[in-house]
């Protein structure tokens, strides 16, 4: 499945829009689902997400596996990890991960190297403007 | 609104909150400052099949999870 990168407005009305390697998908645990533009981010160890994403999907945010993680900082933060399905939209079959959640304010929806980049081919062609995602193949 | 450069001057209203998008049109048909609301904003008008996006800070680079 191929995907544009989506662009994101910059500094000022004039300012070029910034390309990032953001795709849609649907994140889902018990019988309800959320659709998200999510960031794969390939220095991410995890796929993490909004605290508020674990609102919608009416996760107990807390009662999940707390990891610490640091960013470009280098600051710590906390994230809870619950097992949650993942589909990438256009693609058949959704797959498990364990998710972290935090209420970092930097984190939206991050796709990260554990599950996600364990199970999907990622070829990132950003001099086409294209990102394509496929089942891997082992 | 669609999400496009066009739109710039609109969007900034946008800023740092979640926007509820329409695929593969992205329209813009909700909004809030959580992830909830901008799903109950996109339902109010109809709209149930929606993918939230985290619009961060337009004047802000990303570097990895640099707001940690």
């Amino acid at each position: 499945m191929k995907f544009d990168y989506r662009k994101v407005p910059g500094k000022t009305p004039t300012a070029p829009w910034i390309s990032r390697p953001i795709i849609p998908i649907r994140l889902s645990a018990g019988r309800r689902t959320v659709g998200l533009d999510a960031l794969i981010d390939s220095g991410a160890d995890s796929s993490v997400f909004h605290a508020q994403v674990a609102e919608v999907l009416g996760i107990d945010m807390k009662q999940g596996l707390q990891q610490t993680f640091f960013g470009a900082t280098g600051e710590a933060a906390s994230a809870y990890f619950h097992e949650v399905q993942l589909q990438v939209v256009g693609l058949a079959d959704p797959i498990k991960i364990l998710a972290g959640f935090t209420d970092s304010p930097g984190v939206g929806a991050l796709l990260g190297q554990a599950d996600f980049f364990q199970r999907f081919q990622v070829k990132f062609e950003r001099y086409k403007d294209q990102i394509e995602i496929k089942p891997a193949k082992r | 609104m669609k999400f496009i450069p066009s739109q710039f001057p609109q969007l900034k209203q946008y800023e740092n909150k979640w926007i509820a998008l329409t695929h593969p049109d992205d329209e813009i048909v909700g909004s809030g400052t959580d992830a909830a609301s901008a799903i109950r904003d996109a339902e109010t008008k109809g709209y149930t099949e929606v993918f939230l996006f985290k619009l961060f800070p337009f004047d802000q680079l990303y570097i990895g999870n640099n707001e940690v």
